[in-house]
C-alpha cells in the first residue's frame, strides 16, 4: 500500500510538470501582439484566397474538359458500335445458310484428318445407334494398322 | 461595421464583401493567434497557420451561412483547432525546426527541479518554451491536441467533445492515454 501510495505521488508529480510543459509551450502576450500587429497579414490572407480560387478553377476546368471529352466520346463510341452491329448483321443475313454436313468443317475440336460427317454425326436417333460389335471391330482393326507400322 | 454582428458579417463575407471578411478577420486574429499559440512556437509557422485558417474560412462560410446554430467564434474555433491538429499530425512525420539544440542533461536539470518544486512555482523555475516544445514534440498529435485543450485552454471535457466532435467519453479515454504518454516522457528524463 506504501508503494501504491508512492506511485500515486509520483504520478501527481509527474502530471504536474506535464501540465506546466504544456502551458510553457504556449507562447506569451507579447509575442501575439507581434503578430497581430503584422500589417501584411491580410494581404497574403488574401493572396492565398486568389491562390486557392485559382487551383480551384482549374481543378473544375479539368473536370469540365473531361466531361466535354466525355460528350464527344459516347456519341462517337455509339456510332462505331451500331456500325458494327450492323456490319454483323449484314453479313450474317447475306452468308449462305450452313448444311449438315458443313457443321465438320467449322468444328475446331479435333485436329487432324476430318471424318466424314454423317447425319449420325449429329443426331441420337435409334437408327444411329452404334453397336458394341462395330466399335470393337473398328478397334481391332485400327490396332492392326498401328502394330503393322 | 462594427456594429454588425459577427453573423451578418459572415453573410456579407461569404456574398462578396471585402470589407466584412477584413472586418471578421480583425476582430477574430488575436483569439485565432492565441490558440494557435497553444500549438506552435515559431513566430512565422504561427503567422503562416493562422492565414490558412482564415482563407480556409473564407472557402467555408457558405456552410457557416447554411448552419446558422453555432456561434460564429465557435465555428471559427473549431476550424482553428482542426487545422492545428492537421498541422500537428504533419509535424509528426516532419518534426519542427527549435532554436537550440536539445540538450538532454539540461532537460534533466530543468525537470528536477520542477520535480523538486512540486511542478508549482512556474515562475521559479520555468521550462523554456523551446524545451516544452522539444519534449511535446515526442507525444502523438491526439495527445497534444487534448492536453492543450485541457491544460493550456482550460477547457472542459464537454467543451472540447463539442469543439472536436468527439463523445465525451472518447476524450477522456484521449485525455487519459496523454497523460500517462507525457508522464513517460517526463519519466525518461528523471
Amino acid at each position: 500500500m506504501p508503494r501504491d501510495k508512492k506511485q500515486r505521488v509520483s504520478d501527481e508529480a509527474l502530471d504536474s510538470i506535464g501540465r506546466l510543459l504544456i502551458k510553457s509551450g504556449s507562447i506569451s502576450d507579447a509575442e501575439v501582439q507581434t503578430i497581430v500587429s503584422n500589417p501584411f497579414s491580410y494581404q497574403r490572407i488574401r493572396s492565398k484566397i486568389d491562390a486557392e480560387r485559382v487551383r480551384r478553377e482549374a481543378h473544375s476546368l479539368t473536370w469540365i474538359a473531361m466531361i466535354a471529352a466525355a460528350g464527344r466520346a459516347i456519341p462517337a463510341m455509339a456510332l462505331i458500335a451500331a456500325a458494327a452491329v450492323g456490319l454483323a448483321w449484314f453479313s450474317a443475313k447475306n452468308q449462305p445458310a450452313l448444311k449438315v454436313g458443313d457443321i465438320a468443317a467449322i468444328s475446331p475440336s479435333r485436329p487432324g484428318p476430318l471424318a466424314p460427317v454423317t447425319a449420325c454425326s449429329i443426331s441420337s436417333k435409334s437408327e444411329c445407334v452404334v453397336s458394341i460389335d462395330e466399335v470393337l471391330a473398328l478397334m481391332i482393326d485400327q490396332n492392326g494398322k498401328e502394330l503393322r507400322k | 461595421m462594427t456594429e454588425t454582428p459577427d453573423e451578418g458579417l459572415a453573410v456579407l463575407a461569404h456574398a462578396g464583401n471585402e470589407r466584412a471578411f477584413e472586418e471578421l478577420f480583425n476582430r477574430h486574429r488575436r483569439r485565432i493567434t492565441r490558440i494557435v499559440g497553444k500549438f506552435f512556437n515559431r513566430q512565422e509557422r504561427i503567422e503562416e497557420i493562422v492565414q490558412e485558417i482564415f482563407a480556409k474560412m473564407y472557402f467555408a462560410l457558405g456552410d457557416y451561412s447554411d448552419d446558422r446554430g453555432a456561434a460564429f467564434g465557435a465555428w471559427l474555433s473549431r476550424i482553428a483547432v482542426n487545422h492545428c491538429y492537421d498541422q500537428l499530425r504533419r509535424a509528426g512525420r516532419r518534426p519542427e525546426k527549435t532554436s537550440e539544440a536539445f540538450d538532454e542533461d539540461q532537460v534533466r536539470i530543468q525537470l528536477r527541479a520542477q520535480l523538486a518544486a512540486g511542478g508549482r512555482d512556474a515562475e521559479a523555475a520555468a521550462i523554456s518554451r523551446d524545451l516544452a516544445n522539444k519534449l511535446l514534440a515526442r507525444l502523438s498529435a491526439d495527445d497534444r491536441l487534448v492536453l492543450t485543450l485541457l491544460d493550456a485552454e482550460e477547457m472542459a471535457v464537454a467543451e472540447i467533445a463539442v469543439l472536436l466532435g468527439w463523445s465525451i467519453s472518447k476524450v477522456k479515454v484521449r485525455a487519459h492515454r496523454a497523460r500517462a504518454s507525457l508522464r513517460r516522457v517526463v519519466g525518461e528524463f528523471l
